[in-house]
């Protein structure tokens, strides 16, 4: 009984971890890709950097 | 995230749905269904994902040869996405066929492990495909990478068999067909199919994510590169003030990609 | 064509001779490998016989990994891959080079190995010389045949440290398997059947293995 048990679950919770792995990857490549988007957009606007001292 | 109420169910979604549902019918299967065996009791039931398990690596590992295959002919690295895609799902099936494996070797035989040919076999396996992902993490750039897995997958590949057949002459106390009713031949098969399903799924998910980290990557080599080419991203080209009269689109891929086309080391004249 | 491989033979045993240090080592390190496994024998001496296959063929095989390590030791370091590539030799050509020094490399290990397992365990290893030749020289060409193959593709890895006994130890198992249960076979003096099965699987390994080493070989170094 405990064998089967504990197969069971390692699979299971294996599986688990990467379906899980898989969807923190997923947010993590859409908050990246969100920097991503803002920082392509500061570059596009230069002339807002503070003006330098003389 | 998009709202639940714009989800379009198309292929996709069809897809995984049918590949969970499945998955836990097969579950359901070995749970419910499957009869309890006489000697072994419950622990037999593991045979279900075992053999599931050891079908998926080696298959895992054949779809990463074939796609290395296919890489270093054509030199597109859609391919390398399939093969790090197999091969991650590839090392988790073998390592959880080892498991299993062990497990149920502990409640018939009341051992943990044993050096029994399939049982080998499997571990080199489980080592191939770990050295294979070392590997992978010590190169950074993309072709490179790609190319230098790749001939680790087909060595790998030609490898299999010859270790299947050096382990099977060791010796061997591994069960070749267990004697199973036709009942549990059944609930087998549906655990084949069902785990099968599920991983297909997973690897078509997978494969897409590495696809965009991929692209993500090669956006932030671009953004970091400062303007021109890494400002205006999201600009569509035609908004875009201080454009010369007539002049409708910006090419947008001004930085020379570098391809995965080899200067073969004979050329004595040097490469690009 | 064979002149150039004579060429690729000559450039690495000569700068062997000339100190790269990697025989020495590898000698070394299979002395000490041996001298550990012979203090075990004697604890079991009567199960010295099962175990000398097994045993000799490990210390071959720790030691003469990492001899192959090196092999590309000069072209990973001193850049020599520019000069190799200026020569108008195909990458075929340099493998099979390598292969032929690292065949050499191994064989000269053996002749060390052998003879002080031979004189500090007392096992009739030298019994049969024309097999145990047969079973090394085939062993040999096998590990050499992947060994050169992997230790080019980690070369080409900056920080690969022990990349190529990591990626070498699995795919090698076949030949180290087939090579110690040989050899134990060819100890009892059961040349039969048997010990014919593990010939022939260490002759398919060397062939394939070399083969695919020699196609593949240009797709390892490229650049």
């Amino acid at each position: 009984m405990t064998a089967f048990a504990v197969a069971y679950l390692v699979v299971l919770g294996a599986v688990g971890l990467y379906v899980v792995r898989l969807g923190t990857r997923q947010r993590r490549l859409e908050k990246d890709l969100a920097a991503l988007a803002a920082r392509s957009d500061r570059n596009e606007t230069p002339q807002q950097a503070p003006p330098q001292a003389a | 995230m998009k709202p639940w109420s714009k989800t379009t169910f198309g292929f996709r979604q069809i897809g995984c749905t049918l590949a969970v549902v499945l998955a836990a019918a097969a579950l359901a299967a070995v749970f419910f269904v499957a009869p309890t065996e006489r000697t072994m009791g419950p622990a037999q039931k593991i045979v279900y994902v075992h053999v599931a398990m050891a079908w998926l690596a080696l298959a895992g590992f054949l779809l990463v040869a074939g796609a290395s295959v296919v890489y270093l002919v054509r030199r597109d690295l859609r391919y390398d996405d399939w093969a790090l895609a197999a091969a991650e799902l590839g090392w988790l099936c073998c390592g959880l066929t080892l498991v299993t494996g062990s497990l149920w070797a502990r409640a018939a035989w009341g051992t943990w492990w044993t050096w029994d040919p399939r049982l080998t076999a499997a571990f080199i396996l489980w080592c191939i495909y770990s050295g294979y992902l070392v590997l992978r993490s010590n190169v950074e750039a993309p072709h490179q990478r790609a190319r230098v897995a790749a001939v680790l997958a087909v060595v790998g590949a030609l490898d299999v068999p010859l270790v299947v057949m050096a382990t099977r002459w060791f010796r061997g106390i591994h069960p070749a067909s267990p004697g199973m009713e036709p009942l549990m031949r059944v609930v087998l098969l549906l655990g084949v199919l069902g785990f099968t399903a599920f991983f297909a799924m997973l690897l078509t998910r997978r494969r897409a994510q590495i696809r965009l980290e991929r692209l993500l990557a090669c956006l932030e080599q671009q953004v970091e590169a400062g303007p021109p080419f890494g400002a205006g991203l999201l600009t569509p080209p035609t908004s875009r003030h201080g454009m010369w009269h007539g002049q409708e689109t910006v090419p947008q891929r001004l930085v020379p990609q570098r391809s995965g086309r080899p200067s073969s080391i004979r050329d004595p004249r040097g490469s690009s | 064509m064979a002149a150039k491989l004579w060429w690729v033979i000559h450039k690495d045993l000569v700068s062997e001779w000339r100190g790269r240090q990697a025989w020495p080592a590898m000698l070394v390190l299979g002395i000490a490998v041996v001298l550990v496994f012979s203090f075990q024998m004697d604890l079991l001496p009567q199960q010295k016989p099962a175990l000398v296959g097994g045993l000799l063929w490990l210390a071959v095989f720790f030691a003469g990994i990492f001899a192959l390590d090196r092999s590309f030791a000069a072209e990973r370091e001193a850049g020599c891959w520019d000069g190799l590539k200026l020569y108008p030799v195909s990458p075929s050509v340099i493998y099979l080079g390598k292969v032929i020094v690292n065949v050499a490399t191994l064989s000269a290990l053996e002749c060390v190995l052998v003879p002080l397992f031979v004189a500090l365990a007392d096992v009739p290893l030298l019994e049969r010389p024309g097999d145990l030749i047969l079973i090394a020289a085939l062993g040999n060409a096998g590990i050499a045949a992947v060994g050169t193959l992997l230790s080019a593709l980690a070369a080409g890895v900056r920080r690969s440290g022990n990349l190529t006994v990591l990626l070498v130890l699995p795919l090698t198992i076949p030949v180290v398997l087939a090579a110690a249960e040989a050899t134990r076979l060819m100890v009892a003096g059961d040349l039969g059947p048997a010990w014919w099965r593990w010939v022939q699987l260490l002759a398919a390994f060397a062939v394939v293995f070399t083969t695919a080493g020699t196609l593949l070989f240009e797709l390892a170094v490229e650049e």
